[in-house]
């Protein structure tokens, strides 16, 4: 669990210097890695085996790893101290002219650069697609005892965990949804708030055990994960009937009855894509991994 | 303050870099994670650092670099599908031969 | 319309994994993949007859201009390499819908994911965003590579994954560190910003030199290409295939960075190692060639040994040069795909020795046999194919260079050992065998289907041809290399007529 500190040291150093942003990302994805390590480690084997390598090995890495951290702390220390000129200015002057948003991360994202962000949700969308393909079917032994020889806690779901975690959901469902709307203006936005669901989801499965939390699953991830694709790729193809390139976006105000004057930007309905993807990412990583345990459930009760 | 987190990119690369060389997969996912938090504090660092200037729009504020906070942002995501996926692969690998090394000398050995 | 032609190509099979996603029965599955491969053939075609008049095609995503958006800079080189991909792909997909894809889920839709990185990789101008792309196609293809279990395909897969992780840090390195002294991620304001006096920092030629390791490191270089023939020699057989382009990847950006950013600026920083470090690879790949014990790690070796020849190319930064190795480069991607193709079926039809280099049960079909000659021709670099040509143009264009002797020497010297390799190889995979024994019953000579038949041999036809049309197509290469080595051109065309006006605000 040391990482998970590093994590949110890490996580602290970006509030302390002004990134807000990355401080919410950075505390959901440490959430999402520490369950998955979780559930990681629960199936390799406990044993710590015989010192395999030998001193001479370990010098030589630790001589190679002192070097590699040493030029890197030092080229860092040295790049912090001269001043350079960037393009950056220019982000900060069109973002609420040209982007219709005050949160000039989010806009970069979503507006200036959002090709990249349509790159990295298809590299999530692969590793969903890689989780069927390397866990399905796949059966594991889960170890009976742990290390010293104890036997694991007979009691699968304790009751006052499951009980925490019921009303938790709705929750964290409002949470993240509020954090998906104000995305544009403040820090958050449609990744954070779909890791945000995808944790609170991972939560009830835990709490309650695979059985009760399956049937809730969705029947076709990859189904979930071309539509959010599409809500991203396709809000971008909008644009070339207008003449425009390939994700050029638009923002207007809408004056909607009751609730007053709303400000849509197409970046928007590009931001939910990326929602959709993470939540159905997260969610069907999970699955698979918790498959896995039934499986293996299943098979050593035929035994 | 540029200084501390000099060291800090070179602690978390130094001790990533150690991890990743070990021969069983848990350590090397955990130094490929540390080495993560290195490359993401380094590109932070890229835009320099300023206290109380986040890049919000406002009337008269100062702003720190939003451009590579943007670009943290994509590469925290990719890596996080990164460590997924080699998690995964490790436990496949574990399924197919009961133990969790990263290299195959021993079955070389044994053909 | 044709203002959106460059974006077709990352289009393309976007939409068609999309599609793919949605049903998952299998002659859905293969008509989608087909005709998305298909469509992207004709769409790159289009694009490469678009840009041969010579002007540079800038898109521009989300309509904002270069340096502040993502361009995707459409010349001659990526045109062409648009091409080279799709038309690889093609055959590796009708190949796969000869039954390899009913042993994995999903291999369609990761096909399309693949190719749509290699597109986007070969396309973009920034460098971050080839950073993302290079990562779509890094972890589609580790999916791919997991097709089929097996603990052997696992390992490598453990290996190639970790490496390429440490590369993708090294990669974030380069750049934030190019960030740092320049203050942009566009390659063409990257080489503006290095034209200009006084900003030859030592930070921004480390971030440089950083980024030529990543690149050869996916190029498979000397000290870093030990991955390369576990990984390929394992994966399966379409898959292996695509891969031969892989490589090409990681040589196509060292030499576009090398001629228009690093060769202007730091004329030394690639000189004399890279040329060095290249011929190591090729001497290394032939050794594995010949001890090779089967026709897919013979495969792999080889494709190696391609990329280390192409890599002499970027060291020299010379617009002959370039020709003569995109030629090359043409040449060993259908080979070496065909190569992996005909392991195969060869393999199958062989019986139980498979394609290992050892007697065989069953009589090969006259086909495969003379298939095998051709491409073993083409491979060793035999006249009248197409190797033998793209060598006699390197060879050439190598006459006036320094190091020039020696890389005589080692192209040759690798030819030859080439040939032994191939034809030893020959010998026992199509005259070994041994038909009088019983064929055994239960291992007959498998049928191999048409798909993967006319794909196999469509690939092999490409080195005849390429020798048939090697005019043009040598003509091609020149006006291709002359456009890449135009810096002011490539610069002017991205950044407009005067970059001096792009907005910069000074940070401490």
């Amino acid at each position: 669990m040391l990482v998970s500190i590093v994590g949110l040291v890490v996580s602290l150093t970006f509030v302390r210097f002004s990134a807000p942003d990355l401080a919410l990302t950075q505390l959901a994805v440490e959430a999402g890695t520490i369950l998955l390590m979780l559930l990681v480690l629960y199936y390799l084997p406990h044993k710590i085996c015989t010192p395999e390598t030998g001193i001479t090995r370990k010098l030589r890495d630790l001589l190679l790893a002192l070097g590699a951290g040493g030029g890197l702390g030092w080229v860092s220390w040295q790049m912090l101290g001269t001043p350079f000129e960037t393009i950056s200015g220019y982000y900060l002057e069109h973002s609420v002219p040209g982007g219709g948003g005050a949160n000039v991360v989010n806009v970069i994202l979503v507006d200036f650069r959002g090709f990249d962000t349509l790159g990295e949700i298809t590299v999530l969308a692969t590793v969903a697609l890689a989780a069927h393909v390397l866990l399905g079917g796949l059966v594991l032994k889960a170890p009976e005892r742990d290390g010293d020889g104890r036997r694991w806690s007979a009691e699968a779901h304790p009751l006052f965990l499951s009980m925490m975690m019921r009303p938790l959901l709705p929750l964290a469902i409002t949470v993240s949804v509020f954090i998906y709307l104000r995305g544009h203006n403040v820090p958050g936005g449609g990744f954070v708030a779909g890791l945000i669901t995808g944790v609170a989801l991972v939560m009830q499965y835990l709490a309650n055990g695979i059985a009760f939390t399956q049937p809730l699953m969705p029947r076709h991830p990859p189904r979930l994960l071309a539509l959010g694709l599409f809500l991203a790729a396709g809000i971008g193809l909008a644009s070339l009937f207008y003449g425009r390139p390939f994700l050029t976006s638009a923002h207007g105000h809408v004056p909607l009855p009751w609730i007053g004057d709303v400000e849509l930007a197409s970046a928007m309905v590009f931001d939910l894509g990326v929602y959709v993807v993470v939540v159905t990412v997260v969610l069907t990583v999970l699955s698979e991994l918790g498959r896995l345990s039934l499986r293996t459930l299943k098979k050593s009760e035929a035994d | 303050m540029e200084l501390l987190l000099a060291l800090a990119i070179g602690l978390l690369t130094t001790c990533g870099v150690y991890l990743v060389l070990r021969e069983r997969t848990f350590p090397v996912i955990l130094g490929l994670t540390l080495l993560s938090y290195a490359v993401n504090l380094f590109l932070f660092a890229s835009g320099r650092l300023s206290i109380d200037a986040p890049p919000l729009i406002a009337a008269g504020a100062r702003y720190t670099d939003p451009l590579p906070q943007a670009l943290i942002l994509t590469a925290i995501v990719i890596g996080f599908g990164m460590t997924a996926y080699l998690a995964m692969l490790a436990l496949r690998a574990l399924s197919e031969s009961g133990d969790d090394h990263v290299d195959a000398r021993q079955e070389d050995e044994r053909p | 319309m044709s203002q959106h032609a460059p974006i077709l190509p990352i289009l393309i099979p976007l939409l068609a994994a999309l599609l793919l996603l949605l049903q998952p029965r299998l002659p859905f599955q293969r008509a989608v993949g087909l005709l998305a491969s298909l469509l992207g053939v004709i769409a790159t075609a289009w694009l490469t007859l678009l840009t041969d008049d010579g002007t540079l095609r800038v898109y521009a995503l989300g309509d904002w201009a270069a340096p502040f958006g993502i361009v995707l800079v459409v010349d001659r080189l990526a045109a062409a390499m648009t091409l080279l991909t799709a038309l690889l792909g093609l055959c590796c997909v009708l190949y796969a819908s000869g039954g390899f894809d009913a042993e994995g889920r999903f291999f369609h839709p990761l096909f399309q994911l693949q190719l749509l990185g290699l597109n986007g990789a070969f396309l973009t101008g920034d460098l971050f965003n080839l950073f993302v792309f290079f990562e779509i196609m890094l972890l589609a293809s580790y999916a791919l590579l997991a097709q089929t279990g097996g603990l052997a395909r696992t390992r490598a897969g453990i290996a190639y994954v970790v490496l390429n992780l440490l590369g993708s840090s090294l990669f974030l390195i380069a750049l934030g560190l190019l960030y740092a002294t320049l203050g942009t991620l566009n390659l063409a304001d990257v080489a503006y910003r290095l034209s200009l006096p006084g900003m030859h920092h030592n930070g921004a030629r480390l971030a440089l030199a950083l980024l030529c390791a990543v690149f050869v490191l996916k190029a498979a270089l000397l000290p870093l290409s030990f991955w390369l023939p576990h990984t390929y020699a394992a994966a399966p057989a379409p898959v292996a295939a695509l891969f031969a382009i892989m490589t090409k990847v990681g040589i196509v950006s060292l030499l576009r960075l090398q001629v228009i950013a690093i060769d202007p600026a730091y004329p030394d920083l690639l000189y004399g190692w890279l040329s060095t470090l290249a011929l190591a690879t090729l001497l290394f790949a032939v050794l594995g060639a010949i001890a090779a014990k089967d026709m897919k790690t013979l495969s792999a070796w080889l494709v190696l040994l391609s990329a280390g020849t192409l890599l002499l190319v970027p060291a020299q930064a010379s617009a002959e040069i370039s020709a003569a190795g995109l030629f090359y480069l043409a040449h060993s991607a259908f080979a070496g795909a065909a190569c992996f193709l005909l392991a195969e079926l060869i393999g199958e039809q062989r019986g139980a020795a498979g394609h290992t280099f050892s007697t065989g049960t069953n009589r090969l079909p006259a086909w495969s046999g003379i298939a095998f000659i051709v491409l073993a021709m083409t491979l060793a670099g035999l006249p009248p194919f197409s190797g033998f040509l793209g060598k006699l143009m390197l060879l050439d264009t190598f006459r006036g260079v320094e190091a020039g002797v020696a890389v005589w020497t080692l192209l040759l010297l690798a030819a030859f050992l080439v040939m032994m390799a191939l034809a030893r190889a020959g010998s026992i995979l199509i005259w070994e065998n041994a038909p009088g024994e019983t064929p055994s019953p239960d291992l007959p000579a498998a049928a191999s289907g048409w798909r993967r038949i006319s794909a196999t041999l469509c690939l092999i036809a490409a080195g005849p041809l390429l020798a048939l049309f090697a005019q043009p197509v040598s003509g091609y290469a020149q006006r291709t290399a002359t456009q890449l080595h135009d810096t002011r051109a490539y610069i002017h065309g991205v950044l407009g007529n005067d970059p001096a006006t792009i907005q910069r605000e000074r940070r401490e």
